[in-house]
């Protein structure tokens, strides 16, 4: 059984003089929480517009579910979901006319048992008979999932899903998420919020539309320094690596005259913020 | 059955929005009016009636290109329409769906105005001809939005549509035979003269109801120019609406 929902190789997307995705290539396993990692204009939402055939690359090839996205299109489309990074939503109509209008897309994949469901687990069914116009940013936010949602598809690309909502409802969303991959189904997210990348399985950071790390965030983050802070007769030292901090303790011999000794492990933060400044790529 | 979901929920966004649908009957309403006023203040020798209909297809025309481009252009900003593509809606879903929406509104616009123009200007014309000049308009109406399918994609913003009026619509007046007859145009007016959908719908209205050279519209090759117009325009705009970047 294939165990791959997305493989891209050697993707490319120019826009005129600017290499927005440059040379990129990956595999995404069923059943995982990808994040797209990367500052304002790295090229995540077209790395993830690339990914559902809505920006045609350049060069390379991109299979979801091991269908070639570009030969399937119509099919895969039929097996995917999108949430933009505004809502897009019609504001004349209710929360309830805009999840069936998107359904009904996929007719094969849309029942009225959908709708109830995907009205529940996104806790808009007292809302259901409002105007999308007259709701919250956070709330047209959850419009917008259940409309990309309701025909359960196997895949979904979420761009900032949670930017601008409260944090309950970020924990209520991520619950969502979660219930969602439990199924081996498999999400994509492209984000900038620290906390929200922590909670992925896999973290893909980009700059300037190159891929530059590609791994777990438990990984990523063991990978990043700790710092050792050596106080002795009121001079501090300062080593960030972990032979330097071995040959440190060893040269004090953590006698009693070291007055402090201080580890401090980067976050991911830290670490995203030195990949992306320092990075020679 | 897509191409119904489309034209089912533009016609609710239609209905929902109270002032979209006002200002879409009340508009021709009042230009027919002043334009009543304004025939009135010509000399009495003038036949108003050879003005005043094609004006009232004129009007609509102008109207139904207008909110059909406008509200296009609107989906392409708001990310809808590229949303509409992802779920799956095809491009030529999206274009019939939107004309049989829009055709709903031409209907109401068409079946008030003419009533209102009946009413106002004592047009004492007989059922059969109001018929008539009730089938031309729709069908020049649905051009209209056809028209502005194919318009709106060449707009990237609302106000992108404006510039598009002088060009494409108000030459119309003056090309279509409304205000000035063709033969007195130079040629290379009269050959654009036949690449715009007045032409025909005024042809249509001075030979079957204002003249009644043609006691069916059927049986005048006008008419079946003006839906191959609103065909070919499908058939562009099919190819000129972008799902890709």
């Amino acid at each position: 059984m294939q165990n791959t929902a997305i493989e891209a190789i050697n993707l490319t997307k120019r826009y005129n003089k600017l290499l927005a995705i440059d040379n990129i290539s990956f595999n995404i396993p069923k059943g995982s929480i990808v994040g797209i990692l990367g500052s304002n204009g790295a090229g995540k939402t077209t790395l993830i517009k690339s990914l559902i055939g809505i920006t045609k690359p350049n060069h390379g090839t991109i299979s979801l579910l091991g269908y070639d996205l570009m030969k399937n299109m119509s099919y895969v489309r039929d097996l995917i979901g999108y949430m933009p990074q505004d809502p897009s939503l019609y504001d004349d109509l209710t929360v309830e006319e805009n999840i069936s209008f998107f359904g009904k897309a996929k007719s094969k994949y849309f029942s009225r048992d959908n709708l109830e469901e995907v009205l529940e687990s996104t806790e808009l069914k007292y809302r259901r008979k409002s105007k999308v116009g007259n709701l919250s940013g956070g709330l047209k936010k959850r419009v917008s999932l259940a409309c990309c949602s309701v025909n359960k598809p196997q895949i979904l690309f979420l761009d900032e899903p949670t930017a601008a909502i409260d944090p309950i409802l970020k924990v209520k969303t991520w619950k969502i998420f979660r219930e969602f991959v439990a199924n081996g189904k498999t999400i994509v997210i492209s984000t900038h919020l620290m906390d929200e990348a922590i909670l992925c399985d896999y973290l893909l950071i980009l700059k300037d539309g190159k891929l530059l790390m590609y791994d777990t965030p438990d990984n990523i983050i063991k990978g990043g320094k700790a710092t050792i802070y050596v106080n002795k007769d009121n001079v501090e030292t300062v080593q960030n690596t972990p032979e330097s901090i071995a040959d440190t303790l060893h040269k004090f011999g953590l006698n009693n005259d070291i007055h402090s000794v201080q580890i401090s492990n980067q976050n991911i933060e830290d670490i995203m913020i030195e990949l992306i400044e320092s990075k020679n790529i | 059955m897509n191409i119904f979901w489309i034209a089912q929920r533009v016609l609710k966004q239609i209905l929902n929005n109270k002032r979209y649908i006002t200002f879409s009957i009340l508009a021709p309403i009042l230009i027919i009016y002043f334009l009543k006023i304004f025939l009135d203040s010509l000399p009495s020798q003038i036949n108003e009636n050879s003005y005043l209909i094609p004006f009232i297809a004129f009007v609509m025309h102008f109207i139904g290109f207008l909110l059909c481009a406008i509200v296009l252009v609107q989906e392409r900003t708001k990310g809808t329409l590229q949303r509409m593509f992802i779920s799956n809606y095809k491009k030529y879903e999206v274009i019939i769906g939107y004309m049989l929406g829009y055709m709903f509104l031409g209907t109401i616009q068409t079946i008030i105005v003419i009533s209102f123009s009946n009413i106002v200007f004592s047009l004492k014309y007989s059922i059969s001809s109001l018929t008539m000049l009730f089938i031309i308009v729709w069908v020049l109406v649905c051009t209209s939005v056809m028209l502005g399918i194919f318009i709106s994609t060449f707009a990237r913003t609302e106000a992108e549509v404006i510039p598009f009026i002088p060009v494409i619509i108000l030459p119309s007046i003056f090309l279509s035979g409304i205000v000035i007859p063709i033969d007195k145009l130079p040629s290379w007016a009269q050959s654009l003269s036949h690449i715009i959908p007045m032409y025909y719908a005024n042809n249509l209205l001075q030979n079957n109801v204002i003249n009644t050279v043609n006691s069916n519209i059927f049986s005048d090759s006008n008419f079946y120019s003006l839906i191959l117009f609103g065909l070919v325009l499908i058939v562009v705009a099919r190819f000129t609406l972008i799902d890709t970047e």
